[in-house]
């Protein structure tokens, strides 16, 4: 097969990128929306991003990470190998460098980190001053220490919110601080006990000891108003105000927070709105959307998928109540990131056997959300699946009855960890396309709400562990995002806790931050009266406007 | 200075769609324009056709229906042959309401039987709609299309059962109403469905489903008059012809009841509220209306003038 000149074919993807002259096979990567391992954000110091590449490169030198047997091997690291042109340059991704997906949790990249080192605390007297970063997730609560004398991050950790014992979403949540007897008490607790869990590990992972005086956390409105001691009840009725926007700095102990970080300056990120938190004012500080000149898309892909849309004169905000479906939830062989879940699947056309790899390589217990973003894409392709997102009666292969209804097979019984076929359903099915088609929906209001065509957003980003290691391909096949070039597209994991990380190390980024709420405006999706048409037009595979769905899959396989 | 009209065109084009009939009847022909409807411009090659419902079923007629169509109740064949050859109706809709296990209960085999009647009885192009019980209408269509002695139309294919009733289709040769709530992008997605499955779109009429005076038509014709205009602006799967069924208009009070004198002569009443629906939906781009008072098919004939 002879390759088009000036490329990158990344292995076994089998995806070619067009070479860009100068860009590091890292950066060709994340172009080609190929998942691959850099958590220190390709600045050549974790030695991570291992490569196997064949052709003509240069950069190969390496600051002392890699071995000679190595380097003569052919593994370079991609941020630092530079592909020359004339040629296809092969790059074969090792196992190893496909992210752990642990990492989609605490990875985010910071897309605006070229301020000054400009910590709010220059220095205590006792011991090494530390700064812990949080991104406070609905389900997920992670956190990053940093060293607040150079802004060096010195570990990262997370853990699972202990709240999702009193709801899996906000909302019942809110109705669970309500309705039981010191529920609100419960909830804070809950959130204390998990933040002090996430503060431990940090330490524990720590190689430096110090004192943590600075504490920036970033959180959805609900888990914010709970940290700070303020029912969030007001959210939950119309006109879904919250009660606080912003969340004046305090000592730790006032916070009720005990252990390490007690005596630390909490500063926590401003609110946009009800269902639009300080996680995603975070996470738009990380984009760096805010100083282009050029319009982008900001998408995070969460339990509740925020959406905003803007430049650095404005910017729009909405939540679509997307739902937790890539996040596992509502989906019966849904689970989280973790391991032992099938993250990627391919599905043979003739036979309906599956492919799939499983996040540590063990046996697969359930599917996490790029698994399921794969599937429900491959079921359409192979036309298991009808544009309406039921099975198709030609050909049962594949498929059993259960006794959620009939359900196609993705790992059988033999091979799952759990001894029990792991199956997604009809109703799997339609969970996925209403989050899938609340997502589009909500970015095409946006759009609409300030009157810009699709053609003027320059670039998408997608914050969220799922966002980095989604197939673009699978996900402009069942339409998760407006029908966008895919090369527009760029991966930020997890945003918020790189925004989070930003503010502590810089303070002109925290008011950076600050004026990005005020400066953004909250779109309320549930009063867009044109929401509604939006969505029942997503609601179908890929949409119901599929000409341009296929216009944009076509420039992706023409590359 | 002259002034020359702006004369609005548009890229696309309604497919032609071919109700057949049988040895010696007409078909009817819809579709083929290329401009919205009752305005000079563009071409018309086919006006609007207007039909009539017969029901299997047995039903309280309303006070107008009741003294034209009464006296045919439980012999849908010679009420066939009434509409056709006395009414002037250029297709038949047969609802196989008696189907329906609330009313009636005639088994499969029996409306079977029905379509077999009705088809040999005249000549015209017949559109055959289900009782609306999904359980029986799975049956009921391919029983139907099994039985049609030439090809129908069948009523109608949604998300739900649309492989069934196109499949039935398929195998014998007939066409397909698709149907949608009121709902143009629900609309665009059954038209995508059918032609997944490979359903010739020349075979595919759209009920965007018609609310009565009142009741819902202003819905319906701004549904109808999007469909139209998207289908005329190159969206191929919603330029196909349009049919609105006007039975809706006798589910109105005001249509039936005969207990308000106030409001007038209840069987005037009753015409005139199917009349102004059908209008409306003439006006909006409707290519073919089912109607149910024998006058309404020559006033409704009469204003489909293009």
């Amino acid at each position: 097969m002879a390759d088009p000149p000036g490329g990158v074919r990344f292995l076994p993807e089998g995806v070619l990128v067009p070479l860009s002259a100068g860009e590091s096979l890292l950066s060709h990567a994340l172009r080609g929306g190929i998942p691959l391992l850099a958590p220190c954000g390709g600045e050549s110091r974790c030695g991570k991003c291992r490569v196997v590449v064949r052709g003509e490169t240069r950069g190969g030198d390496d600051p002392g990470i890699l071995s000679p047997g190595e380097i003569a091997a052919g593994v370079r690291l991609a941020c630092r190998c530079i592909p020359l042109g004339g040629g296809v340059v092969c790059v074969t991704i090792l196992p190893e460098t496909r992210p752990a997906r642990l990492a989609a949790y605490i990875d985010g990249k910071d897309m605006g980190a070229d301020g000054p080192f400009l910590p709010l605390v220059r220095c205590t007297a006792a011991g090494n001053p530390l700064g812990v970063a949080l991104d406070l997730g609905t389900s997920t609560l992670a956190g990053a220490l940093v060293d607040l004398s150079d802004g060096a991050v010195l570990s990262r950790a997370f853990a699972d919110n202990p709240q999702m014992a009193c709801g899996e979403d906000l909302i019942s949540r809110i109705v669970f601080a309500e309705e039981t007897p010191g529920g609100g008490e419960i909830l804070r607790s809950r959130l204390l006990a998990g933040v002090e869990e996430v503060a431990g590990r940090l330490i524990d992972a720590s190689p430096v000891r110090g004192e943590i005086a600075d504490v920036v956390a970033a959180g959805n409105t609900v888990i914010s108003h709970v940290l700070y001691g303020v029912s969030p009840s007001s959210i939950r009725r119309p006109p879904y105000r919250p009660v606080l926007s912003e969340y004046p700095a305090a000592e730790g102990k006032t916070l009720g927070i005990g252990g390490p970080m007690a005596k630390a300056r909490w500063r926590i990120f401003p609110s946009l709105g009800g269902f639009v938190g300080g996680d995603v004012v975070a996470g738009l500080l990380a984009s760096g959307m805010h100083r282009n000149e050029e319009v982008s898309l900001f998408f995070d892909v969460g339990t509740n998928g925020e959406v905003v849309l803007g430049n650095r004169d404005w910017r729009i905000a909405c939540s679509s109540s997307a739902g937790p479906a890539f996040e596992g939830g509502e989906v019966g062989c849904g689970m989280r990131a973790y391991p032992g879940a099938v993250e990627s699947v391919r599905i043979d056309r003739r036979t309906a056997v599956t492919e799939y790899t499983v996040i540590g390589g063990g046996r697969p217990c359930g599917l996490c959300g790029s698994g399921i973003l794969d599937l429900l894409a491959e079921l359409f392709r192979t036309g298991i699946v009808d544009r309406a997102g039921r099975f198709t009666p030609t050909g049962r292969a594949g498929r059993r009855d259960t006794e959620r209804g009939e359900a196609f097979v993705v790992v059988t019984a033999e091979e799952s960890a759990t001894g029990r076929d792991v199956v997604f359903c009809e109703a799997d099915l339609k969970s996925v396309v209403r989050t899938k088609a609340a997502l589009c929906a909500a970015a095409e209001s946006m759009l609409a709400a300030v009157g810009l065509p699709r053609e003027s957003v320059a670039r998408i980003y997608v914050a969220g562990g799922f966002g980095n290691f989604l197939d673009l391909r699978s996900a402009l096949t069942i339409g998760l995002f407006p029908p966008f070039p895919p090369s527009r597209f760029v991966p930020l994991g997890n945003a918020s806790l790189a925004g989070a990380i930003a503010a502590l190390r810089n303070r002109r980024r925290w008011k950076e931050g600050l004026s990005l709420a005020s400066g953004t405006l909250y779109h309320d999706l549930s009063s867009d009266p044109g929401f509604m048409e939006r969505y029942q037009r997503s609601l179908f595979l890929p949409h119901t406007d599929e000409e341009s769905y296929r216009a944009a899959l076509a420039m992706e396989a023409g590359r | 200075m002259t002034v020359s009209p702006s004369i609005p065109t548009f890229p696309g084009r309604i497919l032609e769609v071919t109700l057949p009939a049988g040895p010696g009847g007409s078909p009817v022909v819809v579709g083929g324009q290329n401009a919205l409807p009752l305005l000079p411009e563009g071409d018309h090659p086919h006006a609007p056709a207007v039909g009539m419902e017969i029901r299997t079923g047995p039903e309280e007629l309303p006070p107008a229906l009741a003294e034209v169509i009464g006296p045919f109740s439980g012999n849908p064949a010679a009420l066939a042959q009434k509409c056709v050859s006395g009414w002037g109706a250029r297709f038949l809709f047969l609802s196989l309401s008696g189907c329906n296990p609330d009313a009636g209960g005639q088994g499969v085999q029996d409306g079977a039987a029905i379509v077999r009647e009705v088809l040999a009885a005249t000549a015209t192009p017949v559109i055959v709609g289900g009782c609306g019980d999904e359980d029986v209408d799975g049956r009921l269509f391919p029983a139907v299309a099994e039985a049609a002695t030439r090809p129908v139309f069948l009523s109608y294919a949604e998300e739900k059962n649309y492989r069934l009733v196109a499949g039935a289709a398929l195998a014998y040769g007939h066409g397909v109403v698709s149907w949608s709530p009121i709902d143009i992008n629900i609309a665009k997605q059954i038209n995508l469905l059918l032609a997944d499955l490979g359903f010739p779109g020349e075979r595919v009429l759209i009920d965007p489903l018609t609310g009565g005076l009142g009741y819902g038509l202003e819905y319906t014709y701004s549904i109808v008059e999007r469909v139209r205009l998207a289908g005329l602006s190159g969206d191929a799967m919603l330029a196909r012809p349009i049919l609105c069924h006007l039975g809706d208009a006798w589910k109105a009070r005001e249509a039936s009841d005969a207990s308000e004198p106030g409001w007038g002569d209840s069987a005037l009443r009753g015409r005139r509220w199917e009349e102004a629906t059908g209008l409306a939906c003439l006006a909006a781009g409707a290519d073919l209306l089912v109607c149910r008072h024998p006058e309404n098919v020559k006033r409704l004939s009469e204003a489909a003038w293009r």
